[in-house]
């Protein structure tokens, strides 16, 4: 027995996010209910989109996405950059996986 | 229809009279549980929410920068929790669950278009919604993992998975009846 989502709550909801503007909203949370901004996550793509940096990254390490399927690859090699601009010591051979390891980190 | 549960809420023993005379008073800025109000455990994740009060009122003795406790003596009341189950939004429950998902998916959405983004913590979105009037909540039930032991404390002992189901109750003077002390002790004895 708990309070549900049922139609008259959603439209409740659904109107006051109609209602108020996107600026006003940030400061309503920030400001009245004291959120903690977290700006810095994120980072502008193509088009005017914005992705959070940290949900955005592992994909692309991990290869799921690929220059093929993005419209933002100027944005990602631009991050690229970033992460390894002061690390040219690192050589490309510490990255070579360990076939005998038992635990499936790549197939 | 009304839910009734029985809540337990560890404190120390000075604050007893004032509460059975003048009732709770309900605490403003623990956003990072279910947001302000008046805690009590209650039964769900753990059989024994009585126990789990009184070693809070136990823990929460100690003043870490005084390198003392605060108080020397603690009690565990015991209140029946009272609410009308539109109400009464239960977070251990996935129809509770799916109201303040909706409310976060709104607003993320919404902050997206201007490239904004804010801290979700469960407090903080929980007053939102009842501070906004987007739900009338007067009571919230949820499932978190608490430190109930000094050793949790000392060493910040932290995991994801809850030991504890508590509720926040916004207005205490609406929702809770018959308040009684059901067990009192000294911290000394406690902790050694």
């Amino acid at each position: 027995m708990t309070m549900k989502l049922d139609k008259e709550h959603k439209e409740r909801i659904d109107r006051y996010f109609d209602e108020i503007s996107a600026d006003e909203l940030y400061s309503v949370l920030t400001e009245k209910y004291h959120f903690e901004s977290k700006d810095n996550d994120m980072v502008i793509v193509n088009n005017g989109k914005y992705l959070c940096r940290e949900d955005m990254m592992p994909a692309f390490w991990e290869g799921t996405m690929s220059y093929a399927n993005l419209d933002i690859k100027l944005e990602i090699e631009v991050v690229q950059m970033d992460l390894w601009g002061n690390k040219s010591d690192i050589q490309k051979e510490e990255f070579v996986c360990d076939k005998s390891c038992s635990i499936p980190l790549a197939s | 229809m009304n839910i009734k549960l029985d809540g337990y809420h560890g404190t120390e023993m000075k604050r007893v009279d004032s509460i059975l005379t003048n009732g709770f008073v309900p605490s403003i800025g623990d956003k990072e549980w279910l947001g302000d109000g008046t805690y009590f455990f209650v039964k769900g994740i753990n059989e024994r929410p009585e126990i789990q009060a009184g070693k809070w009122a136990i823990i929460s003795a100690w003043n870490n920068k005084e390198k003392k406790n605060d108080y020397d003596e603690y009690a565990v009341l015991h209140g029946v929790i009272e609410v009308d189950e539109n109400k009464y939004l239960d977070l251990t429950e996935p129809d509770g669950v799916e109201v303040l998902d909706y409310i976060q998916e709104k607003y993320t959405s919404k902050l997206a278009t201007i490239g904004k983004k804010v801290d979700p913590l469960d407090g903080y979105l929980i007053n939102f919604a009842r501070g906004e009037k987007l739900v009338d909540i007067e009571v919230v039930k949820g499932n978190f993992y608490i430190k109930l032991r000094k050793e949790d404390r000392m060493l910040r002992l932290s995991r994801r998975t809850p030991n504890c189901t508590i509720c926040s109750v916004y207005s205490p003077k609406n929702n809770i009846k018959d308040v009684r002390v059901i067990s009192t002790g000294r911290i000394d004895d406690e902790i050694g």
